[in-house]
């Protein structure tokens, strides 16, 4: 084993020594598709708007939002100059919820629904200097793990029987596959081995059906798993420090 | 080496961008949700169902076909359907958009099945101990199909089976005669007519 690193660092020691270490940082707004449970979500909304156009039903519980917008966070670094190597870690997240309470014939039926997706991408990536300094194109490859955490609680209060209704209950589903992404960032350099800038990339997480142990994720009943597609295109800000080796 | 790595990341990224992009070309099915009102009931049970909660995000449906599982079919976004016979029956609702797509969902229907009706006469009609009567629940009926079982409770602590039987009391009194008829469906339903028995040596204590 000690043999096998000493070797490793013999060889990329002539790579390394002299190449710049760059750490970058930086928070995302993602956009994603998530196709499988935007039709949930959407199931929920007709649902809902149908029960509160009943006669006898009172209250309002407001419409789920689509998930589509998340947040994310991401840590990387490279080696090199020009084209550089290095690691790369980006949490993402994305959530809709909704809540509120309905009256019939003097009877309450709260309602509760919560979705929330969360990405954890670690992946080797590449880097390249178009304009040194200035304007960078990458990708990456990676494997990335996902939650979706679930709690439902969802009566009904009508004598009308819809064959969907979210299956009530807390559960966490989970998901796991490889991740590719493309990105490119434009720095502006502030101060010396210091500099912001901004990036865009398209990452490529298409994770399959999420399972909670053995059971796989089927919200809208129709025996066919939501897949966990977190797809899309993602922008934000970056702050890079760059040191010497 | 720099135009090679710039057009490997170029094509990398053209690659990745159009991978997952794909889906966002495709056509998007109609989903197709419904609501039923009532889902279960005694027959002869109509029942509403409504088609219209169903939605096409990149169009619009153009079509609604029910399947009311009791070999008759619908169309249309609300419709009424009135079930005959008891059984669970599956509606089925197919949706089909403007493109051509479908999307379809189930549920099931429960429909009970109507008692019987059961009827009994007795003749004499004012009888005396150790008389014979006749009690007839012939008059019965149900609306599933043939009576199987009649089941009789004479109020003394006897009992009989069959359509027409006979029973004879040994005490005056009023005896409740209760008949249950059963019908193929297997369900049932009761009567109680109260006997008067005259004469004989004392009223009958059970």
């Amino acid at each position: 084993m000690v043999k096998k690193t000493a070797l490793v660092v013999l060889l990329l020691s002539p790579w390394v020594l002299g190449a710049t270490l760059t750490v970058d940082s930086g928070a995302h707004l993602s956009l994603v598709s998530l196709t499988d449970l935007n039709e949930f979500v959407s199931l929920v909304n007709q649902t809902i708007v149908f029960v509160e156009s009943q006669p006898n039903v009172e209250g309002a519980v407001p419409p789920l939002a689509l998930l589509r917008n998340g947040v994310g966070l991401a840590l990387g670094e490279v080696v090199g100059d020009g084209i550089a190597f290095g690691a790369r870690a980006a949490l993402g997240s994305w959530e809709s919820a909704t809540e509120g309470t309905w009256t019939s014939e003097g009877v309450e039926y709260p309602v509760s629904l919560s979705l929330r997706v969360e990405l954890l991408a670690v992946e080797g990536q590449l880097r390249f200097a178009v304009v040194p300094g200035l304007l960078s194109l990458g990708m990456a490859v990676g494997w990335g793990m996902a939650n979706l955490d679930y709690s439902c609680s969802f009566a009904l209060p009508t004598d009308w029987a819809i064959p969907f209704q979210p299956p009530p209950g807390k559960t966490v589903f989970r998901a796991a596959g490889p991740v590719g992404e493309v990105s490119a960032q434009v720095s502006l350099p502030v101060a010396s081995g210091l500099s912001f800038g901004v990036e865009a990339g398209f990452r490529l997480a298409d994770l399959g059906v999420p399972k909670a142990g053995d059971t796989p994720l089927d919200l809208d009943g129709d025996s066919e798993g939501e897949k966990l597609e977190l797809t899309g295109l993602w922008l934000g800000i970056c702050v890079k420090l760059a040191f010497a080796l | 080496m720099r135009w090679k790595s710039l057009a490997l990341i170029g094509a990398v990224s053209l690659a990745l961008f159009l991978t997952g992009c794909m889906d966002k070309f495709q056509m998007k099915p109609p989903e197709a949700l419904f609501a039923l009102r009532p889902a279960e009931g005694t027959a002869p049970l109509t029942v509403t169902c409504d088609g219209s909660l169903s939605f096409d995000e990149d169009g619009k449906i153009v079509e609604y076909i029910w399947d009311f599982g009791d070999g008759s079919r619908g169309l249309g976004p609300i419709v009424s359907h009135t079930y005959e016979t008891g059984g669970t029956y599956r509606v089925v609702l197919e949706v089909f958009d403007d493109q051509g797509l479908s999307d379809r969902r189930e549920t099931q229907v429960r429909v009970d099945f109507p008692p019987p009706v059961p009827r009994f006469s007795y003749t004499p009609w004012r009888p005396g101990t150790g008389e014979p009567i006749r009690f007839d629940a012939t008059a019965s009926e149900s609306p599933n199909g043939d009576i199987v079982e009649y089941r009789w409770s004479f109020g003394d602590g006897e009992w009989d089976t069959g359509a027409v039987v006979e029973h004879r009391y040994w005490y005056g009194g009023g005896y409740p005669v209760t008949l249950t008829v059963i019908d193929a469906a297997g369900q049932q339903a009761t009567l109680t007519q109260v006997v008067e028995i005259q004469g004989g040596p004392g009223c009958y204590t059970p």
